[in-house]
Order: structure tokens, then C-alpha cells, then sequence
């Protein structure tokens, strides 16, 4: 009997620390499952992003100007204003959610090495603020890794260097790359957002997104004014 | 370890304090290592301005056709030291926003030598060519000198902060940065709570708590030495394409230097595992070999 229960204790304090091994290598393996996505993120952002300041790129003659957005301006405001046209390849815009863990700069145009450096909006989309359809989209691995979390009521702040817009999702939206009903010019002022749909598989043909209705427009009196 | 009412908590406590002795070696390895001090000192001992003076070199004589400007009106002007006051510019903002929580705000330190050959240049060339020095040409110097600046700023930002400041990456990390005294000692405050906890589970037999202290710091560095291992077994860093070389050579050395730090301190919770769990075997055979004397104790305790 002594024997058994010697036996028993002694299985015990080898079977043990196995047990706290198998449990807390569960826990830790679950646990960083969404640090390290946002670390690979985080990684790709830095690294992708390299030489910002480069005058342009020669092969295709695109000059990428990084502009300054105003982010604390407290000059005077307007609901009605001037939008300034940005040129093809320039930052000008930045979007910023609670939602997302990302301020996300927007370049005007479209361009491989433009969607290396944020968020592209189609030309042919009015600019943000202006009546009309206004069309943003970027990789679904970097800038709008998170874009998935986006819910309908959540709001969405689009500083420029005219104005802020504040934008409420009214919808979220799932549609094929052929699908073209979302990013087309529409006669209410939206915002659509909208990126690949993860696909371990191979190129993505889904594209996820939210539509977003304007809800606050601050037009700045004086361009440019910051602190 | 009989029952089931000791045993339990015991389990769980045990693995609490494996994430304790993982996050609190972490956080301690942190503070000691990611200060702007070990940073700075760590891309001297690397000669990183060797590397982005390389690039930089190659940047300029790849633009020198399409701009007109031969490389060496740069690359002569810019020195080693300089290159080096440039990345602890950079190193040293980013180190105050990850502080502050603020965007990054980099002056890049002037060179008036490099300005003046700048500007030596551009008059040569406008007196060669008979270009009267008009409002473009004054534009034109100033843009340049100015381009100048962001160019070898840009390849003197070796960790990539300026860039993770923009997307608001750093400010991000802020929130852990400027907290991580007080983390550290909530993290050390949970081990010593964990402890007083099986100490009192185990108030009747007091060695079972060098048991399962000895296990969790065992599982703990056997969980933090394998996954380093791997990574410095495998060079796993040296497989990221990271295309500057100075960048990938901040990025990569500085990773593996952080990685076998943290390995050396899981070997070290290993070794004291190894040790408490031995300790407890031999003071457990010792009462096995005196029943008498145990038991009595154990009769007098229930």
C-alpha cells in the first residue's frame, strides 16, 4: 500500500511539470497569436518603407512628395472652404480611427511604390470632403491590416491640410474586385475604405471595405496653420 | 500533491509564474537594454556610418546622371563623425517620444562644409553656363541643400524610428516604454504574491514549494531558451529583406544581441530551477529516511 502510494506521488512529481508545460506553452502559443501579427505589421511598415525622402522614381517618373498634415490646428474654421488638389503621388491626407491602431497616411493616385508608403486614392474618387464617392484603399498586410475591425457607427477622422472630416461607417461592405458598385462616383458625400481579403491560398479576388458617411467638416481658414 | 485541493491551485499558480518569470526577465532585459545610452553606444561598436556613408555614396552617384550633381560634391563633405552625430540625432528623438508618447521631430544637424560645397558648385556651374543667378537658381540651391539634409537623414535613421513614428507606430509602443519601471516591478510584486500563495497552500509541507517554484522557473527557461535557439540556431533574422545595409545590420545585430541576452538570463532560470527542484528531492528523501521524526510533525501539524 505505502509502495503504491510512493509509486503514485512519484509518477506525480514527474508527470507534473509536464502538465504545467503542455498548459502554459498553450496559453503563450494563443496568447501571441495577435502581438505577432501586429508585429509583423508593425515590421513590414518600417522596412517597406524605405527612402521616403527619394525625389522620385526613375522608372516611372512618379515624385512622391511626403507632406505635412496638419494635425493641431487652431485657427479659425469654416463648414464651407477651398479643397486644395493635391498632385498625383502627394501625401495628403491622414486617416485616424480608435478603431485602428494605425494613422494612415493617404496619397493622391495610385502606385505600387505609393501603397508601399500608405493608403491610395483613386483620382478618379472626388477628394475627401467634396460631394461625391471618395475611394481609398491600401494592403491588407500593413495599412489596413485592420480595417476588419471596423464596425458601423464607428468614427473616422480624415485630417487634410484644409480641413478635418469626420466620417461615421454606415456600412460594411464585401464585394468582388470585378464589383465595381462600390468605388464608383455616387451623388451622396461617402467615404469608402477598402482592401484584400486575407487568402492564405493564393492572390485575393474579395475585397472587404466600409462606407462611411460624412458627419463634421471643419474647413480651416487658413491653410496650412498648425500650433 | 495528494489532493486534489492543494494540487489545483498549485498547477495554476505554477503557470502563472512561469509567465511571470518569462515577462519579468523580459521586462528587466528591457530595462537594461533598450536605453538610449546601450542604443547609441551599440551603432558605434557597429560602425553603422560606415555602412550608410556606403549608401548614401552609391544613392548620390545613382542620381548624379539625372540630377547633373556629381556625387562627390556630397559625399566629399560628409565625414564619419558627422554621419555618427546624424544616427544619435535620430536615435536619441526617437528615444524622447518613445518617452513623451509625441511624433518624432528630427533636426538633422548642420554641415556647413557640405552647404558650401553645395553652393560652390551651383555658383561654378551658373558662372561656367552664364546662369544669372535669379530667384530659380536660389530656389533651386536651397531645395537642394535642403534634400541633402533628408537624404542622409533617411539613411542615418538606422532602426527605421522616423518611419515608425509616422505611422504612429511609436507612440504605440510609448505606452509600454514610459510604464516599464512600473511593469517591471508589478511583474517582480506577482512573483514574490505567487510565492507567499503556494507558501500558504503548502503551510503544511513547506519544501513542496521549492517544487513548484523549481518547475515553473524550469518550464519558464526551457520556453524562453528553445524559441532563441531556434532563432539564433537557424540566423533567422539574417532572412529578413531589409535592402539598406546599415538598416539591416542595426535591425539584425541588434535583434541578436537581444536574443541572447534573453536566452543567457532562460538558461539562467534553468539552472536555478534544476537546482530548487534537486533541493527538494534531497530534503524530501531526507524525511523519507527519518518517517519517525516526519510523521510526528505531520500527526502534531493535522
Amino acid at each position: 500500500m505505502a509502495d503504491k502510494a510512493k509509486i503514485r506521488s512519484l509518477v506525480l512529481h514527474i508527470a507534473t511539470p509536464f502538465v504545467v508545460a503542455a498548459i502554459s506553452s498553450g496559453v503563450m502559443m494563443i496568447a501571441m497569436i495577435k502581438p505577432a501579427d501586429k508585429l509583423k505589421v508593425y515590421r513590414n511598415l518600417a522596412f517597406m518603407d524605405d527612402l521616403k525622402t527619394d525625389p522620385g522614381d526613375i522608372r516611372t517618373g512618379l515624385k512622391i512628395r511626403d507632406n505635412k498634415i496638419v494635425d493641431d490646428y487652431n485657427g479659425t474654421v469654416s463648414d464651407t472652404g477651398e479643397l486644395i488638389r493635391p498632385k498625383y503621388g502627394e501625401l495628403y491626407a491622414m486617416i485616424k480611427s480608435s478603431s485602428l491602431s494605425l494613422d494612415v497616411p493617404v496619397y493622391w493616385g495610385s502606385d505600387v511604390a505609393l501603397f508601399e508608403r500608405g493608403a491610395c486614392q483613386s483620382t478618379g474618387s472626388v477628394l475627401v470632403g467634396d460631394n461625391g464617392n471618395s475611394v481609398i484603399s491600401a494592403h491588407e498586410d500593413t495599412f489596413f491590416s485592420e480595417l476588419n475591425k471596423l464596425k458601423k457607427g464607428d468614427e473616422i477622422t480624415v485630417a487634410t491640410n484644409y480641413g478635418e472630416f469626420v466620417y461615421k461607417v454606415s456600412e460594411t461592405v464585401s464585394f468582388k474586385k470585378s464589383d465595381n458598385r462600390y468605388v464608383v462616383p455616387t451623388k451622396d458625400t461617402r467615404l469608402t475604405l477598402y482592401t484584400c481579403k486575407k487568402n492564405v491560398f493564393g492572390s485575393a479576388d474579395e475585397r472587404i471595405g466600409v462606407v462611411c458617411e460624412l458627419t463634421g467638416k471643419k474647413f480651416y481658414t487658413s491653410a496650412g496653420e498648425g500650433k | 500533491m495528494k489532493k486534489a485541493s492543494t494540487y489545483i491551485p498549485s498547477v495554476i499558480i505554477a503557470v502563472l509564474l512561469v509567465f511571470c518569470f518569462l515577462g519579468g526577465s523580459a521586462a528587466i532585459l528591457a530595462d537594461i537594454n533598450v536605453t538610449k545610452e546601450k542604443t547609441i553606444s551599440f551603432a558605434e561598436k557597429e560602425k553603422l556610418e560606415t555602412k550608410a556613408y556606403a549608401s548614401i555614396e552609391k544613392h548620390y552617384k545613382e542620381k548624379a546622371n539625372a540630377t547633373g550633381i556629381p556625387a562627390e560634391v556630397f559625399t566629399e563633405n560628409i565625414s564619419g563623425e558627422y554621419l555618427r552625430s546624424v544616427i544619435n540625432e535620430y536615435i536619441s528623438e526617437a528615444y524622447s517620444s518613445l518617452e513623451s508618447g509625441e511624433k518624432m521631430s528630427v533636426k538633422v544637424p548642420e554641415n556647413l562644409e557640405l552647404e558650401a560645397s553645395i553652393e560652390k558648385f551651383f555658383n561654378d556651374y551658373a558662372d561656367e553656363t552664364g546662369y544669372e543667378k535669379d530667384e530659380v537658381f536660389e530656389n533651386k540651391l536651397l531645395t537642394t541643400k535642403e534634400n541633402a539634409y533628408k537624404t542622409i537623414g533617411d539613411y542615418c535613421d538606422v532602426f527605421k524610428a522616423d518611419s515608425m513614428s509616422r505611422h504612429g507606430v511609436l507612440s504605440k509602443l510609448s505606452k509600454l516604454y514610459s510604464r516599464r519601471y512600473q511593469l517591471t516591478a508589478l511583474v517582480v510584486g506577482a512573483i514574490v504574491l505567487l510565492i507567499v500563495l503556494l507558501t500558504l497552500i503548502h503551510r503544511k509541507d513547506k519544501k513542496s514549494v521549492l517544487y513548484w517554484s523549481g518547475i515553473s522557473a524550469l518550464i519558464s527557461g526551457s520556453m524562453g531558451t528553445i524559441p532563441s535557439a531556434y532563432l539564433i540556431a537557424t540566423k533567422y533574422y539574417n532572412s529578413f529583406s531589409i535592402k539598406e545595409p546599415q538598416v539591416f545590420a542595426a535591425y539584425t545585430r541588434s535583434m541578436f544581441s537581444m536574443t541572447e541576452a534573453f536566452m543567457a538570463s532562460q538558461i539562467a532560470f534553468i539552472v536555478i530551477g534544476i537546482c530548487l527542484t534537486v533541493t527538494y528531492a534531497v530534503l524530501r528523501g531526507r524525511a523519507v529516511a527519518h518517517p519517525v521524526k516526519s510523521t510526528e510533525k505531520d500527526e502534531k501539524k493535522s
